[in-house]
C-alpha cells in the first residue's frame, strides 16, 4: 500500500510544474554560473602558475649563488584552485588566501586578499593584478544553487503536502481506508527528495560535462568522488528544508498559511540568520587584530627579545661582531628573535581559524550554514584547504631549510636555525634537487572525516524534524 | 431464525469539542446488512460529525462506534478494511484519469490485481460516460466526479457504506441516478448509512430515517410507520421545536 502511495505521489511531484521549474531553472544556473566560473578559474590558475613560475625563478637565482641571492629564497604559496571550486567556493574574507615563505628569516606570514601585507605586496609584483582580492573575487557555485534556490524548491515541493490534500478533500477518502497515518507524510517526503534528488543530478551530470567541454579546466577522476559526497551532503540539506515544509503544512489550516510560514522559515535560516552572525560577529570581537596590526606585534615582540637577549649576550658582542658572526650564540640569538615574531603571527593565525569555528559553531542553528561547510569540506576548499595549505608548507619549510644546510652551509651540519649570508655558501646548488612546494589535495577520507560533524548536524535536524512532523500527523485532525 | 448483527453500530456515542459544543448526543444507532439508514437534521445536527466518529477521523467522548463488530477506535485499520466512504463534494486527484482514480484508492481499500476491464466496468455500472473514463478528472463535473466516487466505494466491496451528503449539489437527473446504485447496492446486502438534508429521497430510498437535533437522535422511523405519517411534517415539526434541554 505504500508503494502504491509513492508511486502516485511520485507521478503527481514529476507531473507538476513545480518539478519542470525547479528543474529548468537549476539547469539555467548552473550553465551561467558554469560560464562564469571557467573565467574566474582561469583567472586564478593563472595567478597560481605566475606565482609558480616566479617561486621557480627565484629558487634558480638562489641555485646559482645561494649566499649572494638569498632573498631569492622566498617564495609566495597559493593555495591551489582546484575544479572542486566549482562544487563550493567557500571564499571568505577572513581566511588567506596563502602565504609568503622568507627562508632567510625562517617566516611564514598570510596572505590575506584584503589587507596589504608584504607577502601581498611580494605577490602583487607578480600577478599584475592591482590586488589579490582581484583575483579570487567570489565565483559562484553548485553550493549557492543548493543552498538557495534548491532549498526554496524543496519547500515549495512540500509546503501543501498536507493542506494541499485536505484542501483538495482526498484527504478523508485516503483515512476512510486501512492506510497508516505515517504513510502519506512518508510518501510525500520520500517523493520529494527523490524528485529534488532528480534535479540535482542532472544538474551534477551537467555541471560536469560543461567543464569539461570547457578547456580552461581539466579534471581527474577524483572530482567524481567530491562530487558523489557533495550529493549526499546535499541530499541531507534537502531533505531538512522537505521536512520543514512538511512541518509547516501539518501545522497550518491552510496552504497558504503554510506557504507564507514556509517562506518565513527559509529567509530565517537561509540568509538573516548566518548573513546577521556574520555581522555582528566580527574578527573583532574575539580580538583578533587586523593582519597589519600583527605585523607590527610580531616586529615589535622580535625587537623585544632582541633587547631581551641582549642582556645576556657577552660584553664584547656589540664591539665584536666578527667574532661571533658564525658562532652557535649569535645564531641562537637571531633564532629566537625570529621565532618570537613568526610566534606571534602564528598566535594570530590560530586565533584568527579559532574565531572562525567559533561563529561557524553559532551557525550551527542554521542548516545552510551546516551545509555551506559541509560542502567545503567535501569538496576540500575554503578553511578546510587553508588549514592543509598550512600544514603541508610547515613541513616543507623543515624540508628546504634541511635542504638548504645540507648542500650549502659554511657551518657544522645542523648549527643553525634559518639562512643567512653568513651560514651559506656561494656553491651553487642542483636547481632540479631543490624541494619544491605542491598543494597536494587531501584524499576524500579526510574530506569525509571533516564533513562529517556537520553532515552528522544536518542528519540530526532531520531526525528532531521526522519526530516532529510523524508526532504532529499523528494528531492531526483530517476532517 | 439467528438474529442478524449489526454492520454498523454507535453505543451511547457522544462527541464533545474542544469548544465546548456538544456535537453528538448519546447516541444509539444499528444498521444492518441490506439497510438503508437516512440521517436528516439541519446544519450542525451533528450528522457528519457522527460519520466521522465511524471513521475514526475523531475519537468519541464517549461511546463506541463498530463496524463490522470491531471497535472504530481501538482498531481503525482492521474496521476501516469493512467500511467505505463517499463525500458530500468528492475531490479527487485531477491530474490523474478516471481509471488512475479508481486503482489508486481500489488499492487502498486492498484490492489488489483488478483489470483496466474491472475499473471500466464499475464505471460503466455507476453510468459515467465511456469517453471519461481515460480523461483527467479535473475537468469533471460534480456529477461526474460523486459517480466516481461511488465506484470507489463499489470496487471497494465492504459491507457498510457511509455517505455524507452525497446528492447535495447534484442535478435531479445525477440525484436520481444516484439513489438507483444506492438501492442496487442496498440488494447486495450492503448496510448504509447517508446523512441528508432531502427528505424527498431519503423517504425514497430509506428503510429506516433518523432526525438529529443539537446532535441527538430525536426520532427514528421505518419505511413503513412512515406510510401512515408526514416525514415532512415530523422533520419541519422538530426543526420548529424549542431547543432541546441539556
Amino acid at each position: 500500500m505504500f508503494r502504491r502511495m509513492l508511486k502516485r505521489q511520485l507521478i503527481e511531484d514529476i507531473l507538476t510544474y513545480r518539478f519542470l521549474v525547479s528543474l529548468v531553472l537549476v539547469l539555467v544556473a548552473i550553465v551561467i554560473f558554469s560560464l562564469v566560473f571557467t573565467g574566474h578559474y582561469h583567472n586564478l590558475q593563472d595567478a597560481y602558475a605566475k606565482a609558480r613560475t616566479q617561486n621557480d625563478d627565484n629558487l634558480k637565482e638562489f641555485a646559482k649563488s645561494p649566499s649572494e641571492n638569498l632573498m631569492s629564497a622566498s617564495q609566495s604559496f597559493l593555495l591551489k584552485p582546484k575544479p572542486e571550486l566549482f562544487i563550493s567556493e567557500a571564499y571568505e574574507e577572513n581566511i588567506p588566501q596563502g602565504f609568503f615563505f622568507r627562508a632567510s628569516q625562517h617566516s611564514l606570514q598570510v596572505l590575506s586578499p584584503k589587507e596589504e601585507t608584504a607577502g601581498a605586496q611580494f605577490h602583487r609584483s607578480i600577478s599584475k593584478k592591482e590586488k589579490l582580492a582581484d583575483v579570487l573575487t567570489y565565483s559562484p557555485d553548485l553550493t549557492f544553487i543548493v543552498q538557495f534556490l534548491m532549498s526554496l524548491f524543496a519547500l515549495i515541493l512540500a509546503f501543501d503536502a498536507v493542506t494541499g490534500e485536505k484542501e483538495k478533500g482526498t484527504l478523508r477518502l485516503i483515512y476512510s481506508n486501512p492506510v497508516k497515518r505515517a504513510y502519506l507524510v512518508l510518501a510525500k517526503y520520500i517523493s520529494a527528495l527523490f524528485t529534488l534528488g532528480i534535479v540535482l543530478f542532472i544538474g551534477l551530470i551537467l555541471s560536469l560535462i560543461l567543464l569539461n567541454v570547457s578547456s580552461e579546466v581539466s579534471f581527474s577522476s577524483s572530482i567524481f568522488v567530491s562530487v558523489s559526497l557533495f550529493f549526499l551532503a546535499s541530499i541531507f540539506y534537502l531533505s531538512t528544508f522537505i521536512l520543514f515544509g512538511i512541518s509547516c503544512s501539518v501545522s497550518s489550516h491552510s496552504s497558504r498559511n503554510s506557504l507564507v510560514l514556509c517562506l518565513l522559515v527559509w529567509v530565517f535560516l537561509v540568509i538573516v540568520f548566518p548573513k546577521s552572525t556574520g555581522m555582528f560577529l566580527t574578527l573583532k570581537r574575539f580580538d583578533v587584530p587586523t593582519e597589519e596590526e600583527i605585523n607590527q606585534m610580531a616586529q615589535k615582540a622580535s625587537i623585544e627579545t632582541g633587547g631581551r637577549l641582549e642582556k645576556r649576550l657577552p660584553a664584547d658582542y656589540g664591539s665584536n661582531y666578527e667574532k661571533y658572526r658564525r658562532s652557535e650564540i649569535r645564531l641562537k640569538a637571531d633564532a629566537e628573535i625570529d621565532k618570537s615574531g613568526q610566534d606571534v603571527l602564528d598566535y594570530y593565525l590560530r586565533k584568527k581559524l579559532a574565531a572562525i569555528e567559533e561563529v561557524r559553531k553559532v551557525n550551527f542553528f542554521s542548516p545552510a550554514s551546516l551545509f555551506e561547510y559541509s560542502a567545503s569540506s567535501v569538496a576540500g576548499t575554503g578553511l578546510f584547504h587553508f588549514e592543509s595549505l598550512w600544514n603541508q608548507i610547515r613541513r616543507y619549510e623543515n624540508d628546504f631549510l634541511s635542504f638548504v644546510k645540507n648542500e650549502s652551509s659554511v657551518l657544522e651540519k645542523g648549527s643553525f636555525f634559518y639562512l643567512t649570508y653568513d651560514t651559506i655558501s656561494n656553491k651553487p646548488i642542483d636547481f632540479n634537487s631543490i624541494p619544491k612546494f605542491e598543494d597536494k589535495n587531501s584524499g576524500p577520507g579526510e574530506r569525509l572525516k571533516d564533513a562529517f560533524p556537520y553532515i552528522s548536524l544536518l542528519a540530526l535536524y532531520n531526525l528532531f524534524l521526522f519526530a516532529f512532523v510523524f508526532y504532529k500527523f499523528q494528531n492531526y485532525d483530517v476532517r | 431464525m439467528e438474529k442478524q448483527q449489526p454492520i454498523l453500530k454507535a453505543e451511547d456515542l457522544s462527541k464533545r469539542y474542544e469548544d465546548g459544543v456538544l456535537a453528538v448526543d448519546h447516541v444509539n444507532l444499528d444498521i444492518y446488512p441490506g439497510e438503508v439508514y437516512c440521517l436528516l437534521g439541519a446544519n450542525g445536527a451533528g450528522k457528519t460529525t457522527a460519520i466521522n466518529l465511524f471513521l475514526n477521523f475523531i475519537p468519541p467522548t464517549t461511546g463506541t462506534c463498530f463496524i463490522n463488530g470491531i471497535d472504530v477506535t481501538r482498531d481503525p485499520l482492521e474496521a476501516k478494511k469493512y467500511v467505505a466512504f463517499v463525500s458530500e463534494n468528492v475531490m479527487l486527484y485531477g491530474n490523474f484519469t478516471a481509471r488512475q482514480n479508481l486503482d489508486f484508492f481500489a488499492k487502498l481499500g486492498g484490492k489488489e490485481n483488478l483489470t483496466k476491464e474491472a475499473y471500466y466496468q464499475v464505471m460503466r455500472r455507476v453510468s459515467l460516460q465511456e469517453k471519461a473514463f481515460e480523461q483527467r478528472v479535473k475537468n469533471f463535473s460534480k456529477g461526474m466526479r460523486q459517480k466516481l466516487g461511488i465506484s470507489i466505494a463499489i470496487i471497494k466491496n465492504a459491507p457498510a457504506i457511509l455517505l455524507d451528503e452525497p446528492t447535495s449539489g447534484l442535478d435531479p437527473k445525477a440525484a436520481e441516478e444516484f439513489l438507483e446504485i444506492l438501492a442496487e447496492l442496498k440488494g447486495e446486502g450492503k448496510a448504509i448509512l447517508m446523512s441528508t438534508h432531502d427528505i424527498f429521497r431519503a423517504k425514497e430510498i430509506g428503510d429506516r430515517i433518523g432526525i438529529m437535533k443539537e446532535g441527538r437522535l430525536v426520532m427514528e422511523r421505518t419505511r413503513e410507520e412512515l406510510q401512515y405519517e408526514d416525514l415532512v411534517k415530523i422533520y419541519i415539526d422538530y426543526m420548529k421545536s424549542e431547543p432541546l434541554p441539556a
